[in-house]
């Protein structure tokens, strides 16, 4: 592995080291990104936009944007990792701009793709809440919905999401502790429906 | 709420430090946590084990075409796009300076201010360039004058005569040369 590549997997796993490298990068070295970066961007899209179509489109934009733009990455003004996420949250408010008129959120493939490590009976558990999580999730206001993505499938630091959204780092701590909280009461209101509903 | 967090910025931190602890994959610890911190921060350590990636199914395809399309960029001349103007300019110098000593142009209008055989190949420049020039060019440059036709008695009278030669120079009369 190349020492470039080594940086950017450094990086990518451990997401609270500062990034303080001003190379460029080779375009070869994009395949790495790519590894070390998918899941996160994509669970990023996948929470913020609820549709694994939509997500897989828009996590392949956002890699197709960083590739086409690779050299003008200047390492020295932000992370690696805070420019691809600068990419991503660009195209997902686009994206969600353009469908702003869709309420509804389908989330029926959750379901039909459980976990194969897991046993069918975990798996269907599992899923069953990460359906629930996910659509309390799309309840709360788009601030929220974004530091939350940001912060558990993207794993940035409270810094780096400052650097992303224009917030300052205690702002986006105290928007998290409010939206965690209001995430859990959304979602026991989802839980106590479905137990009266089911009763 | 709101009033009583801005009182308890400890408590937000505190509340932070267990979520970066939950999102690097560790278990935060539950004491000093009101109940429903608790439960909030249990709910976050349930929403960090989500993953939707493992649902892609293009996430082969995606990297086999970036693969593709990263080794076309590397095997290409990697440019900063900084460079490009600089290298324009510099390509743009290099063709007017060129041009400036050419020594092979040698029409005036295309002549090198610079060039010294422009002047020795092409002489009708340094007549443009001369103080008398500017008749000479005004003279060229106005329209010919008219070629005065043959006298009219003449033609007419090889017509009607046929068979007599035409005068060519017709002598002028004697008494124009005689003296009074």
């Amino acid at each position: 592995m190349s020492t470039k590549a080594e940086f950017i997997h450094r990086t990518s796993t451990s997401f609270l080291e500062e990034v303080d490298d001003t190379r460029l990068f080779d375009p070869r070295d994009f395949l790495a990104v790519y590894d070390a970066y998918f899941p996160r961007v994509y669970n990023y899209i996948r929470y913020r936009c609820g549709d694994m179509v939509v997500a897989e489109d828009l996590t392949a934009a956002v890699f197709e944007r960083a590739l086409n733009h690779f050299a003008t990455y200047r390492p020295e003004r932000a992370p690696f990792g805070a420019w691809l996420f600068t990419i991503a949250r660009n195209l997902v408010s686009n994206h969600l701009r353009a469908e702003r008129n869709h309420t509804w959120m389908p989330l029926d493939e959750v379901d039909s793709h459980p976990l194969p490590a897991l046993s069918p009976e975990d798996a269907v558990i599992q899923s069953q809440t990460e359906k629930e999580l996910l659509t309390a999730l799309a309840c709360l206001d788009e601030r929220g919905q974004d530091v939350l993505s940001l912060k558990f499938a993207a794993r940035l630091t409270n810094r780096r999401i400052a650097e992303i959204t224009g917030l300052s780092e205690s702002n986006v701590g105290v928007i998290l502790y409010r939206a965690i909280h209001h995430l859990r009461e959304i979602f026991d209101d989802q839980r106590n429906d479905g137990r009266t509903r089911e009763g | 709420m709101t009033s009583e967090m801005m009182d308890e910025p400890e408590k937000v931190d505190q509340f932070n430090r267990a979520l970066d602890q939950i999102v690097m994959g560790r278990v935060p610890p539950q004491a000093g946590f009101a109940p429903e911190d608790q439960r909030a921060i249990s709910l976050a350590h349930r929403l960090s084990q989500i993953d939707p990636s493992r649902e892609s199914f293009t996430r082969e395809n995606l990297r086999r075409q970036i693969a593709q399309r990263a080794s076309r960029l590397s095997r290409g001349r990697y440019y900063h796009p900084k460079l490009i103007p600089w290298a324009a300019l510099v390509v743009i110098a290099v063709l007017i300076a060129g041009w400036a000593f050419n020594p092979m142009s040698s029409h005036p209008t295309m002549a090198a201010p610079f060039s010294a055989t422009a002047y020795v190949l092409a002489p009708s420049a340094v007549t443009v360039n001369s103080p008398h020039a500017a008749s000479a060019v005004q003279t060229q440059t106005m329209p010919p004058k008219p070629i005065p036709t043959p006298a009219a008695p003449v033609v007419s009278a090889s017509y009607e005569n046929p068979g007599s030669p035409i005068p060519v120079n017709p002598q002028p009369s004697s008494a124009s040369h005689t003296t009074p």
